[in-house]
């Protein structure tokens, strides 16, 4: 225990922490909706997307992080005009996943040999982030939440009943693509701490845990966030601990784990979906 | 330019190439009808963990990819026609596959170099280095996938597009789910043979989706499909041995084609359906949940 | 002058004579909607006067919906013109309740009853919104009404299906709408969940004085509340009383064919027109 209390002294220790922590919090709201709204394969797509334009950055020489956002954000719009449709929406997303994923190759390709850089962003990179990358992933974070908040009505309603929405008068059109959006932008900021292979665990394994447990949005989204704070902060600090293993694989395991466990303990079948 | 079309590298690589097109044009073609996009994306990764996972035990790893597919399917079996609505569950297994492989590769990248370079063969997809007696087994796997297609044709079609009439007509809707399901994962397993894991979803649902979009009726879908397929896995080879940059693998052409067809067809889809899309208002397209 | 002055005695005596009438609930004027290279209506005109309850029927594609639509200002007449209590149609006009056809609520059928009711008095408005204790009184009063008090804590997908439509009536009357649109609510019912909630929109009509329009594909349940009949098909359009409307006449000359309505037991039934 002392062993980690020392760690926690560690300037990269607490950077990736405060980046962490605050990334969490969106990733659960996000995932409650993406969950919501049957975008889980959007949750998916996005991450391996993200990691195309992440070495479409490398190749240009810039940071990745710049391909990250770019590519994202740039599918959040294509996905925005495949419109609601379940089946044929979910084909478009595997459609352009794969398409990025084959470009992110193609990239990585003219760069002859497969990059370290790049290796991160499969990975995860949470243990060597630098002091800007916290100030921007804070940033970020916060304005992403702002924007959640202030969407959190009209996307809520248009996620549950969206024709008495329209004729309510929500923009549902504007606050889906702005949902997106915001997918896309969280996505990018948790591929820094899960890598983009194992974002899903933790951008929709808390809040389909949490929803095995609560059903009020409020409820089930705080829950979200307390489930995503636990993995990600016990994930550093194992991997800071063993130094073998990344931080994503924990992250992951927990978040796995606790799914699962969850859901047998409350029983598959008494939550019909 | 003869020399390489008349290599045995070139031959392996088409025969494998149009064998694996086919095979997932027709498999694709029901996958798109049943929903299962997601599916068998996680398919895709589950067998990049049975397949890194073998090969840490010094398997093969097309072995260990179709192991591990169909004890996934046995898994899934018990959720069955609940599939569809299943995304959350489906994208979870997902990333625990993806994270076993992960796992795996990083434990056997430290073993050896070689382990090493053939789990990113599994990523990245081994068209061009196809040996000789895996097209032999790939022939008689896809030989034997379209037999029983073609043998259950009519009664899959049916309780694809209708499962409760299917259902109340007799046909046994849960077997056919399974067995289906069954052809799904080996397809797959064959579809990342020749594409590598990341990309062996295109060549399952481009073709299949595009075909879906522009051509109603059933047989004529299937068909433009498997010619979608192939056209798209030729044009691939193509510019991989013929093309100007090397080293890049052969599925990222034949990703960036299906891509291309199936853009196409859902702008001319969506172009024409724009006038139609009204007149139905936005319940046209409620999928019936249980 | 003689004129001024009779009118000036007729209005000391009957000042209801004199009175200018109420404007309608519902105008349209030489409205035609054209959908793609397919005529839904062509030239209708017709007004509702405020509090009637009004049966919309006609066979699919008549333009039923299309016709809730414009109401609502989801979609523009190609010609004519639509007003709603005096104004034009736009959307979120809190003063008219939607309760669309095929609702479900697909992922988030774990929500509350409540807080699903509660999505029509400001599920449109930005922020998350702070929990208040007038909100919980309107969300009661609305819940009674509908006679939905006693599951409004339950989540949805353990409700049954006239029970979700009680709860999808009350977030349509939580708004205090003039105007109640009602897409086949009774569709998806049996005979007696049917005649359950006929019966409560009738009497929350009646309280509130709202007009209603219920779209529905059978009057014959109807018939004891409603005060008139929207008949929609082909393109053309017929209002009036049930008597007055729902006869072989004038079905046959909507149609442009033979129909015939024939009246057993008290309930009317359509016969030669595809419904």
């Amino acid at each position: 225990m002392t062993g980690l209390w020392h760690l926690l002294g560690y300037q990269f220790l607490q950077n990736a922490l405060a980046a962490s922590c605050t990334v969490a919090v969106c990733a659960a709201v996000i995932g409650y909706f993406l969950i919501g709204r049957g975008l889980t394969f959007a949750g998916h797509a996005f991450p391996n997307i993200g990691f195309a334009g992440a070495a479409g950055a490398v190749l240009a020489g810039v940071a990745p992080v710049f391909g990250l956002f770019s590519f994202t954000i740039g599918a959040a719009l294509v996905f925005s005009f495949l419109g609601k449709e379940g089946r044929d929406r979910d084909l478009g997303i595997g459609v352009t996943m794969t398409f990025c994923l084959g470009l992110g190759l193609f990239f990585l390709a003219l760069y002859s040999g497969y990059a370290d850089r790049v290796y991160g962003i499969l990975f995860g990179t949470i243990l060597g982030i630098s002091a800007g990358e916290v100030a921007v992933t804070l940033v970020a974070s916060a304005v992403t939440l702002a924007a959640l908040a202030f969407l959190f009505r009209p996307l809520l309603f248009s996620t549950a009943v969206p024709e008495s929405a329209l004729a309510r008068g929500v923009p549902a059109k504007l606050v889906a693509g702005a949902f997106l959006v915001l997918t896309a932008i969280t996505v990018s900021l948790a591929v820094q701490i899960t890598g983009s292979l194992l974002v899903f665990t933790l951008l929709v394994g808390p809040a389909a845990t949490a929803r095995s447990v609560f059903r009020r949005p409020l409820a089930v989204i705080a829950l979200a966030v307390g489930l995503g704070e636990v993995y990600v902060v016990a994930g550093i600090l194992a991997a800071a601990a063993t130094g073998t293993l990344p931080v994503s694989f924990f992250v992951a395991a927990f978040s796995f784990v606790t799914f699962i466990l969850v859901r047998w303990l409350r029983g598959g079948t008494s939550w019909k979906r | 330019m003869e020399a390489i079309v008349a290599s045995e590298t070139f031959r392996n690589a088409l025969v494998g190439g149009s064998l694996t097109a086919v095979l997932c044009a027709c498999v694709g073609y029901f996958m798109v009808l049943r929903a299962l996009a997601f599916a068998s994306e996680a398919l895709t990764d589950i067998g990049f963990a049975g397949a890194t996972g073998s090969v840490l035990l010094g398997w093969s790893p097309f072995f260990g990819m179709m192991g591990f597919g169909l004890l996934a399917v046995l898994a899934f079996g018990s959720l069955n026609n609940r599939l569809r609505g299943r995304d959350v569950e489906v994208g979870m297994v997902l990333s625990f596959a993806l994270g076993l492989g992960v796992l795996f590769l990083s434990l056997y990248g430290r073993s050896s170099a070689t382990h090493a370079s053939s789990g990113v063969g599994l990523l990245f997809g081994s068209l061009l280095s196809l040996p000789g007696p895996l097209i032999g087994i790939l022939l008689a796997i896809a030989v034997g996938v379209l037999f029983v297609l073609g043998a259950l044709f009519r009664p899959l079609l049916f309780s694809s597009i209708d499962p409760e009439a299917a259902r109340a007509r007799g046909v046994p809707t849960k077997a056919l789910d399974f067995v289906f399901l069954l052809l799904l994962a080996v397809t797959t397993a064959v579809g990342i043979q020749a594409m590598g894991v990341l990309l062996a979803f295109a060549l399952l649902s481009a073709p299949a989706g595009a075909a879906h979009k522009l051509v109603r009726h059933p047989l004529g879908a299937l068909l433009t499909a498997v010619g979608l397929g192939l056209a798209i896995t030729w044009g691939g080879l193509a510019l991989a041995f013929f093309g100007p940059w090397t080293r890049v693998p052969v599925g990222v052409y034949i990703a960036s084609f299906s891509a291309l067809i199936y853009a196409v067809a859902l702008v001319r889809d969506r172009f024409r359906g724009r006038l139609e899309v009204e007149e139905h208002g936005h319940h046209h397209e409620r999928e019936v949940h249980d | 002058m003689i004129l001024s002055l009779i009118d000036r005695r007729i209005s000391q005596d009957y000042p209801e004579a004199m009175a200018v009438p109420p404007p309608p609930c519902i105008r349209l004027s030489g409205v035609t909607v054209r959908l793609g290279n397919r005529t839904i209506q062509e030239n209708m005109s017709f007004s509702l006067a405020q509090g009637e309850f009004v049966a919309l029927l006609g066979p699919n594609g008549a333009g039923k919906s299309t016709l809730l639509k414009l109401l609502l200002g989801l979609l523009r007449p190609t010609a004519g013109e639509v007003s709603v209590l005096g104004k034009a149609p736009r959307t979120g006009n809190q003063d008219i309740g939607y309760l669309p056809q095929f609702l479900n609520l697909d992922s988030m059928n774990t929500l509350r009853a409540r807080d699903v009711v509660g999505f029509g008095l400001d599920g449109h408005r930005w922020g998350i919104g702070l929990p208040s204790r007038k909100r919980e009184r309107i969300l009661d009063e609305v819940l009674t009404e509908v006679d939905a008090l006693e599951f409004s804590k339950a989540s949805f997908d353990e409700l049954s299906g006239g029970e979700r439509q009680r709860l999808f009536l009350a977030q349509a009357l939580i708004s205090n709408p003039k105007l109640l649109l009602l897409d086949e609510p009774l569709a998806s019912l049996d005979i007696a969940h049917s005649q359950e909630v006929i019966a409560l929109i009738t009497k929350v009509s009646r309280a509130r004085n709202m007009t209603v329009l219920l779209v529905t594909h059978d009057v014959n349940p109807l018939l004891p509340s409603i005060d008139k009949v929207l008949y929609l098909a082909n393109g053309q359009s017929a209002l009036g009383k049930p008597d007055d409307v729902v006869t072989t006449e004038v079905l046959s000359r909507l149609y442009g064919s033979r129909v015939e309505v024939v009246t057993a037991l008290d309930r009317r039934f359509v016969v030669g027109a595809e419904t």
